[in-house]
């Protein structure tokens, strides 16, 4: 066995038998197992349909305010039957139960189970979702010791969640309202979403045969017919863009250089915002002269040239080093999610 | 020494990372932020608007840059809500609808249940494609992009809080909290620019923070930049509301800890490989010259 094995075989099991043993001693000191999930319900939300119920603002005399949902007509508070559950004694006398178009109640984590507590219950989907993340985040760690087939699993659960994701949400939020609900209003609102209030319009068969277009070059035979559609979409994304840059990026940053080299302060000279706007100014000019190669770059030229040179690598390292602390917060928050969701090592 | 060096194993230095990130994570040690005055302009901006003004959040962001935006999303949802302006959440990005949900509305429904009804004082008009065609269809018909809202399929004209707010123009700033493309670029080249009335905040990414800086302040009000920026979003929360100067509120303050472990060690690496290379050229060579 190599050297380096033996030394990442110890260092694991040591870290394993760390594991096995803060999980043993929470387990006995604290009565809990770390990484099991409980939630506590700590209210509910109904939404109940206009002419049933609306909601209703009182304000205490201390200035606290208090939303009920109350009957236009009776005025009598409306509860839903989650609700019900939640409320006081008192609340229900005065309330009438009714049930709603939606309801769901809203829940927090709670760090274990509390025998007294009836609001707090064992959640399965919430545990098995941790040590799943726990797990596959591990898998995907395991990579900076070497590539494994732990990894590749990883890597294929989040590109295949990714991609149905991705269709599951177009498919939902693009299709349904946005073009069979323009197109075929009566059936969505039947089907789909029973409040589609949108009018037929039928200048989205447009997008719809763009669409199928686009799908063609799935088709054995007729691939050219997606480069109708594809032609539509570059040669609006191209107009689009174009104009964007050039107003916000040519136009608008030629306004924003011009600036004054001397700035005055109420009155007073200010040396380093002058200094500041001196900078700005001769950067960018430095950097146009080192993208500007009509004239060779020698003598004067080939000097600003190279302070050009500077102010992009220095630009160049101010980009990288934010992406470094991108980095850095992205492996801070999975260590956090280690520690704090799945083992409760921070705050017990 | 200097040849164990040279050959070192790359994987020291991820144990070495990892250590300097867990430690104070596990630690939690907290360190004085003040807000710079690109992140005090953000701030200011959403304090001084008037009282129950509409704000546009688009939380273009996916989960593999919520460490970074979370926090500052979070806190600008708090602040929002605490001055009792009205929010519209939207997402340019498909993976953006469950960011909403977790920096956004579960917040409203958790801190802000008492005073916050959905529909009437914020609304989740969800994910919007089209990339930047979205943000210029919304500019001037926010229905024609976002026909229903996003959690109970409503049409956007049945919420009160959309009363007197068909479009872009109508709201009083817009936050946009971006990670790419589409971000706060694109708001700023198709909302901002051609429309200097609409008022606009980002929150971005350090790997997209250099290239927006030359927009502010003309075309962005202010920025929070990466996790520094969010850190600093929170000190000044903390500060006007001593309410949220408590830990728990404060993630990216939180994060600021094992940043500078890094930054140190990174900084240690790099004078390393630097005294490793130059002592490399200076050893007189063996074997050579034959």
């Amino acid at each position: 066995m190599k050297r380096e094995h033996v030394v990442v075989t110890v260092l694991f099991s040591l870290m394993a038998i760390a594991l096995i043993g803060w999980v043993a001693a929470h387990t006995m000191m604290r009565g809990s197992f770390p990484g099991l999930r409980y939630m506590e319900r700590t209210g509910a939300v109904a939404v109940f349909a206009p002419e049933v119920a609306v909601w209703t603002v009182t304000k205490d005399e201390d200035g606290t305010t208090t939303r009920r949902w109350a009957d236009p007509t009776t005025g009598q508070k409306v509860l839903s039957p989650l609700q019900a559950e939640h409320a006081s004694e008192a609340e229900l006398a005065e309330a009438v139960v009714r049930t709603p178009q939606k309801e769901w109640s809203l829940v927090r984590d709670a760090r274990r189970g509390a025998p007294n507590n009836p609001m707090v219950s064992f959640s399965l989907p919430r545990t098995l979702g941790v040590w799943l993340a726990a797990l596959l985040t591990l898998c995907i760690f395991s990579f900076l010791y070497r590539d494994n087939p732990f990894y590749k699993v990883a890597e294929s659960f989040v590109v295949g969640a990714s991609a149905a994701y991705y269709m599951v949400v177009g498919f939902w939020t693009m299709l349904v309202p946005n073009l069979f609900g323009r197109l075929w209003p009566e059936g969505i609102r039947e089907y789909f979403l029973p409040e589609h209030s949108i009018d037929r319009d039928l200048w989205y068969l447009v997008p719809l045969i763009l669409g199928v277009m686009l799908l063609w070059r799935l088709a054995p035979a007729g691939a050219w017919i997606a480069r109708w559609p594809l032609a539509f979409i570059i040669g609006i994304t191209a107009g689009l863009r174009l104009i964007g840059f050039l107003q916000a990026d040519f136009a608008l940053q030629i306004q924003a250089s011009i600036m004054p080299l001397a700035v005055y302060d109420a009155g007073d000279f200010s040396f380093w915002m002058s200094l500041r706007n001196i900078t700005i100014l001769l950067g960018t000019l430095a950097c146009l002269t080192y993208f500007f190669f009509s004239i060779e770059h020698k003598g004067f030229v080939g000097r600003t040239a190279r302070v050009g040179i500077w102010v992009l690598m220095i630009t160049f390292g101010a980009g990288f080093a934010y992406t470094v602390m991108g980095r850095i917060t992205l492996l801070t928050r999975r260590i956090e999610f280690l520690f704090d969701d799945w083992l409760w090592i921070i705050g017990g | 020494m200097l040849d164990k060096l040279t050959r070192l194993d790359r994987r020291w230095i991820f144990l070495a990372m990892f250590l300097a990130v867990a430690i104070p994570v596990l630690l939690q040690p907290t360190l004085p932020e003040s807000p710079t005055p690109i992140v005090q302009d953000v701030f200011d901006a959403i304090e001084n608007l008037p009282p129950n003004s509409v704000v546009l959040m688009s939380l273009d962001y996916d989960p593999a840059s919520q460490p970074e935006l979370g926090p500052m999303s979070r806190a600008m949802t708090r602040h929002c809500a605490l001055l009792g302006h009205r929010l519209i959440f939207m997402t340019l990005w498909p993976f953006g609808g469950p960011m909403i949900t977790q920096d956004a509305t579960n917040i409203i429904e958790t801190e802000f249940a008492d005073t916050y009804v959905y529909g009437e004082n914020y609304l989740n008009i969800g994910f919007g494609p089209g990339f930047e065609a979205a943000i210029k269809l919304i500019v001037t018909d926010l229905s024609k992009q976002f026909p229903v809202d996003a959690r109970l399929g409503r049409p956007l004209a049945v919420f009160p809080i959309t009363r007197g707010v068909r479009n872009l123009q109508e709201v009083d700033l817009v936050i946009s909290v971006g990670a790419g493309y589409p971000g706060t670029k694109e708001w700023v080249q198709y909302a901002a620019t051609p429309y200097p009335d609409i008022k606009i905040v980002g929150g971005v990414t350090g790997v997209s923070a250099p290239y927006l800086y030359p927009y502010v302040p003309g075309q962005l009000i202010g920025m929070l930049p990466a996790i520094k920026g969010a850190a600093e979003y929170e000190a000044a929360l903390g500060k006007a509301y001593p309410r949220y100067a408590d830990k728990q509120y404060q993630s990216a303050l939180r994060r600021m800890g094992p940043q500078l472990s890094a930054h140190v060690l990174m900084l240690g690496l790099i004078v390393l490989g630097n005294v490793i290379f130059f002592l490399e050229r200076r050893r007189p060579r063996t074997g050579g010259n034959r």
